[in-house]
């Protein structure tokens, strides 16, 4: 497929349908005209005024606004790279972010001492700079955003993406879940992670409206943006639909006429569950999706018309190819178990300050995730190398708890995994093993600890002693064997 | 402690900051950690603590931190 980055996509929108309304955050609505105005007001602002050049970074706080949507685009047409972060991000974590990118510019998030460090409001009430006829576009090959997910080690890890990769996402997605221009999505996700900021990129690549929401929090603001703006698209990771279901029963589906389509995120989901979404909007397309940051959204599924798949995470993306090969990177046959791995334009360009090869096989890119494939191409999975919990589409690695109790207690020796949340809302929770000593600890005190130490969502809610933690013959703990 | 005292110490604990800082205005929002994750830690703290059980359509009524000491109140007495 010939390549079109975004930013061409949403300025050809702006010249073929200037007046139609590209975002809606809170009470202020703007057309695509204004949108491609402001950012290239913006680009201008950040040239001129922060010497913004071609392969800079700069780290802009995912703050759902109008001013990081300008911003996010002008800097890509710059040729810059754009690290958006989680306004809550850890500051521990903003050092070593801050330590790997060396950025140019820090907009949304304080560092002490830090002249880098500005406030969204820079780009308020900014002069307007007129548009060229020729603009010169971001290439294939080019970085566009460096996204930090989180490494099996504690420390986040830089994903790198082209152009290339985001316009390929995009691609792939609108194909699969049909978004056109008359599509008016709700946006409620967080946009420091790949789906939420890939959301608004695939509407407004496709010419569509994106309405902004903080979060799903407040359900009588959300239900009243459903109402208000006619929404027909929405996008939910599992544990949000948790949420909304424990907060608002079925409240959702009385706008199942209006919605076209309910775009899913990648976390575990019952059969069960999926069987009762789908019936709750019979006329809506669910895709479901399963990927990574480094492969935005490989494989979908459909509930409708995969509903006879349902336990499976559906079959390879339009113009992407999923393997599943051995240790040794040779293709497995057909039902066998091995690593899920992905191939395609989408496909990141590796870590930042990292060597590519521990993570592909030839052009394929080793998920670390564990599965099979049937004849139809539909990829169960079976459990993953890596061992990232989610907590309620938070994300940590079992590393960071272990190595927190290792200040409590340093001669505790203990291994986390993620279990089911019995309250089935959070989806997973953490579940703390440790090995039984002489020393008198209990699990309050070590809880009490944690709490202290820890954001709330990594405290384990499970405890329990152990005579052993399961370990291989070079000293990794084998979590598979703990569950 | 009273219901009020009570509530609001459940809040303060799930949300982790000090009860000071909670009034009966203080709504869903208005601290980083009262999101969908703390609210359900709220709900169900309360519900535990109360011994009691909030349908759906009440749930989605508790949008500040009075709202939430009136639906005790009712409940429990």
């Amino acid at each position: 497929m010939p390549f079109v980055s975004i930013e061409e996509k949403i300025f050809e929108w702006a010249r073929r349908t200037p007046e139609k309304t590209a975002l809606v955050d809170k009470k202020v609505s703007i057309t695509y005209k204004e949108l491609v105005d402001n950012i290239w007001s913006v680009k201008a602002k950040l040239e001129k005024d922060f010497f913004i050049e071609k392969d800079d970074v700069v780290l802009l706080a995912a703050n759902k606004n109008v001013n990081f949507i300008y911003s996010y685009f002008a800097l890509h047409l710059i040729g810059a790279k754009v690290a958006p972060l989680d306004e809550q991000i850890q500051v521990d974590k903003l050092d070593h972010v801050v330590d790997q990118t060396k950025p140019k510019l820090i907009v949304g998030l304080a560092l002490k001492n830090d002249n880098r460090c500005y406030d969204f409001d820079i780009f308020k009430n900014i002069e307007s700079t007129n548009i060229p006829v020729d603009i010169d576009y971001p290439k294939v090959k080019q970085h566009a955003d460096v996204l930090f997910t989180t490494g099996t080690t504690g420390n986040p890890k830089g994903v790198l993406l082209t152009h290339g990769n985001i316009a390929a996402s995009a691609e792939n997605i609108n194909t699969f879940v049909r978004n056109t221009n008359s599509d008016i999505e709700l946006l409620a996700l967080p946009i420091s992670h790949s789906f939420g900021l890939g959301r608004i990129k695939c509407v407004l690549s496709a010419g569509g409206t994106l309405v902004l929401l903080g979060s799903i929090v407040n359900m009588k603001r959300m239900f009243r943006s459903f109402e208000e703006h006619k929404i027909t698209g929405f996008g939910m990771v599992p544990a949000s639909w948790e949420y909304i279901q424990k907060m608002s029963g079925n409240r959702l589906s009385d706008f199942s006429e209006q919605l076209n389509y309910i775009e899913l995120g990648s976390a575990y989901m019952s059969p069960k569950d999926k069987k009762h979404i789908k019936a709750l909007f019979p006329n809506t397309r669910i895709c479901m999706h399963y990927g990574l940051t480094e492969a935005s959204r490989s494989a979908f599924m459909e509930f409708s018309t995969d509903s006879i798949y349902l336990d499976t995470v559906g079959k390879a993306s339009p113009n992407v190819e999923i393997a599943i090969l051995d240790q040794l990177g040779k293709t497995t046959n057909l039902g066998n178990e091995g690593e899920i791995c992905v191939k395609g334009d989408h496909v990141f360009d590796g870590y930042l300050n990292m060597s590519k090869d521990d993570f592909f096989h030839g052009d394929y890119f080793r998920t670390g995730d564990i599965g099979s494939i049937d004849a139809n191409g539909y990829i169960s999975l079976k459990g993953r190398y890596k061992e990232i919990i989610n907590v309620g589409g938070k994300k940590l690695s079992p590393i960071e708890v272990e190595s927190k109790i290792t200040e409590f207690d340093a001669s505790l020796e203990t291994a986390c995994i993620g279990v089911e949340d019995p309250e089935g809302v959070l989806g997973e929770v953490v579940k703390l093993f440790i090995v039984k000593t002489d020393a008198h600890h209990n699990f309050n005190d070590i809880k009490r600890f944690l709490k202290s130490n820890l954001e709330s969502y990594k405290v384990p809610v499970f405890f329990e002693w152990i005579d052993e933690i399961p370990k291989t013959k070079s000293g990794k703990i084998q979590r598979q064997k703990l569950l | 402690m009273n219901t009020e005292e009570k509530v609001k110490n459940i809040i303060a604990e799930a949300i982790e900051v000090e009860v000071s800082k909670i009034e009966e205005d203080t709504a869903i929002g208005d601290f980083p950690k009262w999101d969908s994750m703390g609210q359900v830690i709220i709900i169900s703290a309360l519900e535990k603590e109360f011994d009691i059980k909030f349908d759906p359509e009440v749930i989605m009524d508790l949008e500040d931190v009075g709202d939430m000491i009136e639906a005790v109140e009712e409940r429990i007495s």
